[in-house]
């Protein structure tokens, strides 16, 4: 379980969290939406770390992790898998050691259990035998299928997506949506994804957050955000999807 | 290998901007601009390696003099070391590193953004509005920068020797032009002048002829440096070989 | 009513120097108590040697011939020209063979550094090492500043033998000096003790020009310009700080 309690975060004189309180379930899709540059990205960096809160605290089954130091930070990642919003593969590297990067690091499993693992991980998210691939030849959808592989290649507890069907075409958007669904099905972990996509988030999502303003102005179950009688979020939606 | 024919593409590139900077129209303006932003980029750095390198050569030369027991001498190798060769040497690496880089740089961002084309579309000729400009200031001002830095590396020598080496301050002073001739002055200025064209000339031509998006520009950038300081040292020897003979 | 001080020149610099000491301590940490793996280590030192060897040379060969040039006129004022050996090996050996190895090496396997680990930072692909909980010091920078510990050292003798050897060249061949003389000259000014010095020097250069080149990219600013601007401090940091370090080194070895 995730759960930010009154956190606040501001870069210079720029407010971009302002009291985000919420706990996010286990084995659940959790999105938050909002439009961009809102701090979606900044609320997802905390869970692992890279941001650090103004005030409050952040915590993952039970670790408060803005207060770890390096080595508890690194434990605590070790069952977080995270999708970056271009995939962020390692380009000196080709699809195959990119996915097996995480396997290399952190186990003792022999280079054949870790080709093993690598096409089976790759062809998890609809990409098989590209292993020998390198980045620079992928396209922006592909390179985060091989992104996300990478992300559950140790079995990850918790995945976290960042934007992932921002940049892409419909139809792709509508793929990695599916993709993510079937991987929930299959792996029954927790997944929080940051989306500005509207009816993306209707599909895929379980619980919904909305962020708005640096706030998190509404939270809770995808019905009941949907028949929400708000004022503010009936324009938000009504805006993005046109209703 | 392949340098060296690169090299031919090099001296084409050279004669076709030769040509265009010397043909109407000029742009003045985005000329002095940019004499104005090498001086800006080059002038701190190039006097932050000039000025201890007088330090190191007064320091060796405080030694090579006690050897033969002339002091008097010191500084007359001092200003000739400086003045011959290792102001315009340093200061040309030094600009190429600011200001060769940033031109190759700025160069191969407006051909990857297309802003090259969208020139040669509305009737400007990129080379008299982007590479004369550049290669007119980096020419002019190598000159000017290494006078400044040269002066620079002189002081320098002169708080080494006087200040912490105990030279006396005026057996320094009277003999610093000694054995200094006309020669010495002009050297330095062609040298620098030949440098700055060559920086000029491989920045602009790494940087217009990118190739390969954001990642192509840090190459050309960097092979412009390189290159371009392979190229004026080759050259340095033989002008130094020429101007040397020429003085005696 | 934004009461944030503007920070000045000296304050700027100050706390760049500042963060530079953080990142450098947090990178010998590192280092000293996780190694990396010798693999990677040799791995790296061979791409930095091959990728400025020849540069190297080229370089050295040009300086060795300017200065016996210059040397044989100089000392051709007072009848001297004869001793150009001790000059050349002097110059060469103990200032111009550690200072063109370094200035080469900062100007290719530097700029690497800062632009690969820059490119690294402005994709998101640090934050995606430290998620995946590799350290990106012990994996980025330790096996790097190892390496140029190698690397560097060794190039400067590859710079020392060919800023001497075309010195003769051009001291025998184009000035008619003796090459017995010559050779005389340089093998009783010059020793060991100066050829070890200069790999001392070497190696303080490839401290700085890792952890400065690596400092830069590291926290580069977003953007393809980030990453340019990135490499471009990098070299121009590196030869104002290792110019300056090798004066006060000179002081201290020869001074």
């Amino acid at each position: 379980m995730i759960e930010y309690k009154n956190v606040d975060k501001s870069f210079g004189d720029l407010r971009v969290l302002d009291h985000i309180s919420c706990a996010i379930p286990e084995g659940k899709i959790t999105v938050f939406v909002g439009p961009s540059g809102v701090g979606k990205s900044v609320l997802m960096k905390m869970i692992v770390g890279l941001e650090k809160p103004d005030a409050g605290s952040v915590w993952v089954d039970g670790d408060e992790v803005n207060r770890m130091d390096e080595r508890g930070l690194y434990r605590v990642r070790r069952k977080i898998g995270m999708l970056f919003q271009d995939g962020a593969l390692l380009d000196s590297m080709t699809v195959a050691e990119n996915v097996a990067f995480p396997l290399r690091q952190h186990t003792s499993k022999r280079e054949k259990e870790i080709a093993r693992i690598v096409s089976e991980k790759l062809a998890l998210v609809g990409m098989p035998g590209c292993e020998g691939k390198w980045p620079s030849e992928l396209s922006g959808g592909m390179r985060k299928r091989v992104g996300l592989a990478r992300a559950i290649a140790l079995e990850p507890e918790i995945v976290l997506f960042d934007e992932p069907t921002s940049g892409l075409d419909p139809l792709m958007a509508d793929a990695i949506d599916d993709l993510i669904l079937e991987m929930q099905r299959k792996l029954r972990c927790t997944f929080v994804v940051n989306s500005h996509d509207i009816p993306g988030t209707f599909r895929i999502a379980d619980l919904i957050g909305v962020l708005y303003d640096s706030r998190l102005v509404a939270y809770g179950e995808r019905e009941e955000i949907q028949r929400s009688r708000d004022q503010l979020l009936i324009r938000f939606f009504s805006r993005h999807t046109g209703r | 290998m392949s340098f060296v024919i690169e090299l031919g593409a090099i001296s084409l590139f050279a004669l076709r901007s030769l040509y265009w900077a010397f043909s109407p129209p000029f742009f003045f303006r985005e000329t002095l601009r940019q004499m104005a932003r090498v001086g800006e980029r080059c002038l701190l750095p190039v006097i932050g390696v000039v000025a201890p390198f007088g330090m190191v050569i007064t320091l060796h030369g405080l030694q090579i003099v006690h050897i033969f027991g002339v002091e008097r001498m010191l500084s007359s190798i001092l200003v000739i070391s400086l003045l011959r060769e290792l102001s315009p040497g340093l200061c040309g690496i030094m600009m190429a590193a600011q200001a060769g880089s940033t031109a190759a740089a700025e160069l191969g961002t407006m051909r990857v953004k297309e802003e090259v084309d969208a020139l040669s579309v509305m009737g400007i000729n990129p080379f008299q509005y982007l590479i004369a400009p550049r290669l007119i200031a980096l020419t002019l001002m190598c000159p000017l920068v290494n006078a400044i830095a040269c002066s620079s590396g002189i002081v320098s020598g002169y708080i080494t020797a006087v200040v912490f080496g105990g030279v006396n301050r005026g057996a320094f002073l009277s003999n610093l032009y000694s054995f200094v001739g006309v020669i010495d002055i002009w050297s330095g200025i062609i040298k620098t002048l030949v440098f700055g064209f060559v920086i000029g000339v491989v920045s602009c031509y790494y940087g217009y002829y990118v190739r390969g998006g954001a990642e192509g520009v840090g190459k050309a950038a960097n092979d412009a440096v390189v290159r371009s300081i392979i190229t004026f040292l080759g050259m340095n020897y033989f002008l130094t070989s020429a101007l040397l003979a020429l003085s005696r | 009513m934004s009461n944030t001080v503007k920070p000045s020149l000296l304050t700027g610099v100050l706390a760049q120097v500042g963060r530079w000491g953080i990142f450098s301590f947090t990178a010998a940490r590192w280092t000293c108590s996780a190694p990396p793996a010798l693999g990677s280590v040799l791995w790296e030192a061979y791409q930095i040697g091959v990728q400025s060897l020849s540069i190297v040379c080229v370089i050295a060969f040009f300086i060795g011939s300017t200065i016996a040039l210059q040397g044989y006129y100089a000392f051709r004022e007072f009848g001297g020209q004869n001793l150009v050996g001790i000059f050349v090996a002097l110059a060469c050996v103990r200032e111009m063979g550690p200072i063109v190895a370094g200035s080469m090496v900062a100007a290719k396997a530097g700029t690497a550094m800062a632009a690969t680990i820059a490119t690294m930072r402005v994709k998101g692909q640090i934050d995606a090492l430290e998620v995946m909980a590799v350290n990106p010091y012990r994996y980025l920078i330790s096996p790097r500043l190892l390496a140029s510990l190698i690397a560097l050292p060794l190039l400067v003798v590859f710079a020392d033998f060919i800023t001497v050897f075309a010195g003769y060249l051009v001291a025998v061949y184009q000035l008619g000096v003796n090459s017995g003389t010559f050779l005389e000259n340089v093998a009783t000014y010059i020793g060991m003790r100066d050829v070890f010095f200069g790999m001392i020097k070497g190696g303080v250069f490839a401290l700085l020009i890792c952890l400065l080149s690596c400092y830069q990219g590291y926290y580069s600013q977003p953007g393809p310009e980030g990453v340019g601007r990135a490499t471009n401090r990098a070299v121009v940091s590196v030869c104002i700080i290792c110019i300056i370090m090798n004066y006060l080194l000179s002081e201290m070895m020869y001074g």
